[in-house]
């Protein structure tokens, strides 16, 4: 009975103490970067509803996922009357956690778009479905999965030329896809590639406890703590493997950096040539989903920080060390594609390109970063929600349909 | 391999745990082992002036106590000493731009200078025999504990230790560890908390005035101590778990009345080492020039002080200011004391007021440490007034735009060890805890634990984002 007796109290000790600690680490602001992620079966990985945290990577930003998974604020299903909806699918850089959502890109155009239209003009309603990490693979499920039930009429997809290109090749595809999708092109059709399809037969879906147990570590410190050291380790770990990788990719003669110096120069060798093939398909499907749902399509390039760099001697000095004439040779061979395909879009970095230098400001990158790297920060996704808003306002079919008719 | 590094807490683990499973005899070894893969991780090119210097000093102690005539001796002993000088000179204090060998920046080289010239001279001196076993010699030399930033152990202290260190026992375990987790504590939570605030003002001086800089002339021996103590603390605890105690570098420097009193309680290591061997053999060559003497030795010896941490400007006039208060202060002994004599009553305001005047010396010194030129500490000593109302707003913008939160956090955390030091019970809690009922041993063990693996895993996580030592470079 004594041993019971004791048992307990030092349980009790070590509840408190824990308590104690979860009180210190928030009380001196220790934060971590959350979990917002979920297993999905189609795509592989997706934002999980209602997670919500800090995310302390480049910059500390406390993120919330609504109730549908989905990093923007709470959207009905059912479209309001004389209300015209944007749906942006994207990468990271849509889905864009470093900044609080009404500085987001998405959401400066939505502004943009209600202020500036004539009276009168239905009410623009943007919709967010980027994630991190996906390709147009994932995006393309996205699309045909997620977006419809919110009825929109306009389907943007927005990605950097790395995206577009480098994630529809899993042997291109940098570090870890966490189950994500590759389509390959085979007798002329798009189909995912073998490991996708055996993923396929064997789905693992997300399970209740999974999010739970997620949910619970975004709210406490010390549970944070623990997932932050267990995902710690495994990047380690996975560093290791990417090393191994990285020398297997040295045989088949891939440069050390070819993840960032591969997209500025176009289809220039076999493997490029097959990722650029299956993203050229993967745009189609899009347009071809968009356009059977009687959507207009648009495709944003968005830009690389290297295409940026206010300083227009670092951006000669890149394109010496990678032995191109332009910097946008990407978007110049995607764009000529697209419009080939009857596609609207545009490609920004130029024209951001020449903000930053006339401001001289660097649209990448937060405080304590190296200059000019990482993700798009608070003017970057100011001047790109500017000029998708002009392309749309001046370019959209939708938004001059007057007045909105309700499907 | 950072102190405050996961890495360096396995590393120091498995060279304890595999040290204590060997017989006595071969300890001595494996610790010279370890602290040259130690030494190796840092660089290995670095081994190279390491054990020129090791072979040097051993050999002139044989030969010191082996010829026959004086001259020999004194060729030995002084030509050891100046070679051992020298190449510290050339590869350490001298501006890397004039140095022969640019690449190399040899880890601890002035705290294995400073020990192994400490034991040439003490053998020249007849004070201790010289060492027969290279090995324990060169674990002296190389003792991994103390190669990054100290202490500088005598070698009369270590090698009777080395050769029977302290049996391994709860009790230092317990000693051990509970001064490296004191060490990360003050390391990890008070200075580079602290460190996010000054590093936003010593990094560009010239953008401030008024209250930030005051902030930093404040702030920054706060941060200096937490920091340099904390490493300290951390070389001090993994030495005992070796077996091997070491001398303490602080004693409450904050607390002392006057400057030459912080200086006895600040890097004591150090200081008794420049004491030994620059300041008593100058005072007892100049003692018939009187006053002047005094203040030549005093001067000399802070200036090598100074110096020793580089041979820059900055530093010369850190030198230069406390050579200036401590002469003072030794030139004043004698009429102060008087003074207090004849008015008790005074004595109790000077108890008070002591402290707090040296603490403004020693931060105005520190300026000069910490600016990276003279022209910063100077702008930040002539740029830092402002008036009393303009004062708080100001300090609160600042901080507001540094980050409080993290200012917060580390003065809380100093206040919290400062007060933990004053309430500290006597005797320690381990010998407390084990005539403690069963239910609170466990649960201290237990919670003991938890905060440990919390630290450990803090430590794991902030890993990349970790601010350096202050005192690693030296």
């Amino acid at each position: 009975m004594k041993y019971f007796s004791d048992l307990l109290r030092v349980v009790l000790c070590m509840l408190g103490a824990l308590l104690l600690v979860e009180v210190v680490m928030r009380a001196s602001g220790e934060r971590f970067q959350a979990s917002f992620y979920i297993s999905e079966p189609e795509r592989g990985y997706a934002l999980r509803p209602r997670a919500e945290g800090w995310n302390v990577g480049e910059q500390e930003n406390y993120v919330r996922i609504n109730s549908r998974g989905l990093r923007d604020r709470e959207h009905d299903l059912k479209r309001p009357r004389n209300t015209l909806r944007i749906a942006v699918i994207g990468d990271s850089e849509t889905e864009a956690v470093q900044v609080p959502l009404e500085q987001t890109y998405f959401s400066v155009a939505e502004r943009e778009l209600n202020s500036t239209l004539p009276s009168g003009s239905p009410k623009v309603e943007v919709i967010n479905f980027g994630v991190g990490g996906y390709g147009l693979g994932p995006q393309y499920l996205t699309l045909k999965e997620q977006v419809w039930k919110y009825d929109p009429q306009i389907v943007i997809v927005a990605d950097p030329i790395d995206a577009l290109i480098m994630r529809s090749s899993r042997r291109l595809f940098f570090g870890d896809s966490f189950g994500a999708p590759f389509f390959v092109i085979h007798d002329g059709n798009l189909e995912f590639d073998p490991q996708t399809a055996a993923q396929r037969n064997t789905p693992t879906g997300s399970n209740p406890r999974q999010a739970w147990t997620a949910d619970l570590m975004n709210q406490s410190r010390l549970l944070s703590l623990v997932n932050s050291a267990r995902v710690r380790a495994g990047n380690n770990f996975r560093q290791m493997t990417a090393g191994f990788q990285a020398k297997a990719a040295a045989v088949s003669a891939f440069p050390v950096d070819y993840w960032r110096t591969y997209p500025y120069y176009g289809p220039v060798n076999a493997d490029l040539k097959d990722a650029w093939a299956v993203s050229e398909a993967l745009i189609l499907a899009l347009r071809d989903e968009a356009t059977s749902h009687n959507a207009e399509f648009w495709l944003f390039m968005l830009d690389m920080p290297g295409q940026v760099d206010p300083d227009p001697q670092a951006a000669a000095n890149l394109r010496k060390r990678l032995g191109v004439e332009t910097l946008f040779r990407g978007e110049q061979l995607l764009g000529d594609f697209a419009a080939h395909a009857g596609i609207r879009h545009m490609a920004l970095a130029p024209e951001l390109t020449r903000y930053a230098t006339a401001r001289n400001v660097v649209i990448h990158g937060f405080k304590g970063m190296p200059r000019n790297t990482g993700h798009l920060n608070e003017n970057g996704h100011r001047v790109v929600g500017q000029l998708i808003a002009k392309a749309l306002r001046e370019s959209s079919r939708s938004l001059a349909r007057e007045p909105l008719e309700s499907r | 391999m950072s102190f405050t590094s996961v890495e360096y807490i396995f590393f120091l683990l498995t060279a304890v745990a595999l040290c204590r499973c060997m017989p006595r005899r071969l300890q001595p070894l494996w610790i010279l082992l370890v602290s040259c893969v130690f030494y190796a991780l840092w660089d290995p090119r670095a081994l190279i002036p390491l054990c020129g210097a090791t072979f040097l000093a051993y050999f002139a102690a044989l030969r010191i106590e082996t010829a026959a005539e004086g001259r020999a001796r004194q060729i030995a002993a002084y030509g050891s000493v100046i070679v051992l000088v020298a190449v510290l000179l050339l590869l350490k204090d001298l501006p890397r731009s004039s140095r022969p060998f640019d690449w190399l920046t040899p880890l601890g080289i002035s705290y294995y200078t400073f020990k192994l010239v400490s034991y040439v001279l003490d053998v020249f001196w007849g004070k201790q025999r010289a060492e027969r076993d290279p090995i324990a010699f060169a674990s002296y030399a190389v003792f991994f504990p103390q190669i990054v930033a100290g202490p500088i152990q005598r070698s009369a202290d270590y090698l009777p230790q080395v050769r029977t260190p302290q049996p391994f026992s709860r009790s230092l375990l317990a000693r051990g560890t509970g001064r490296i987790a004191l060490g990360l504590f003050k390391k990890l939570v008070i200075a580079d908390n602290i460190g996010l605030t000054l590093n936003a003002v010593y990094g560009g001086v010239h953008g401030f005035s008024g209250a930030p800089l005051l902030l930093a002339f404040y702030l920054f021996p706060i941060q200096l101590y937490a920091d340099f103590s904390g490493l300290t603390d951390i070389a001090i605890g993994s030495a005992l778990l070796l077996g091997i105690e070491s001398p303490e570098n602080f004693n409450h420097p904050f607390s002392a009345t006057n400057i030459s009193e912080y200086w006895r309680r600040w890097h004591m290591s150090l200081t008794n080492w420049t004491v030994d061997y620059v300041l008593t053999p100058l005072r007892m060559a100049t003692r018939n020039w009187n006053q002047v003497g005094l203040v030549f030795s005093i001067c000399a010896n802070m200036m090598s002080v100074a110096l020793w941490h580089g041979i820059t400007w900055s530093f010369f006039a850190f030198g230069l200011v406390h050579s200036v208060f401590v002469s003072l202060d030794a030139l004043s002994t004698k009429p102060r004391k008087a003074f207090f004599k004849a008015n008790p009553s005074w004595k109790r305001w000077a108890g008070w007021a002591g402290p707090v005047l040296t603490f403004h010396l020693v931060a105005f010194g520190m300026v000069f440490w910490r600016a990276r030129t003279v022209s910063d500490a100077l702008w930040i000593l002539t740029r830092m007034w402002a008036p009393l109302g303009a004062l708080t707003s100001g300090i609160a913008e600042f901080a507001r735009s540094a980050g409080w939160r993290s200012l917060a956090v580390g003065l809380a955390a100093f206040a919290v060890l400062e007060l933990a030091e004053k309430c500290r019970p006597q005797a320690p809690i381990v010998w407390s805890l084990q005539s403690s009922p069963r239910w609170l041993r466990w649960s201290a063990y237990g919670v003991s634990s938890l905060v440990l693996l919390v630290g450990l895993l803090l430590m794991f996580v902030h890993g990349s984002v970790r601010e350096p030592f202050l005192y690693e470079v030296f």
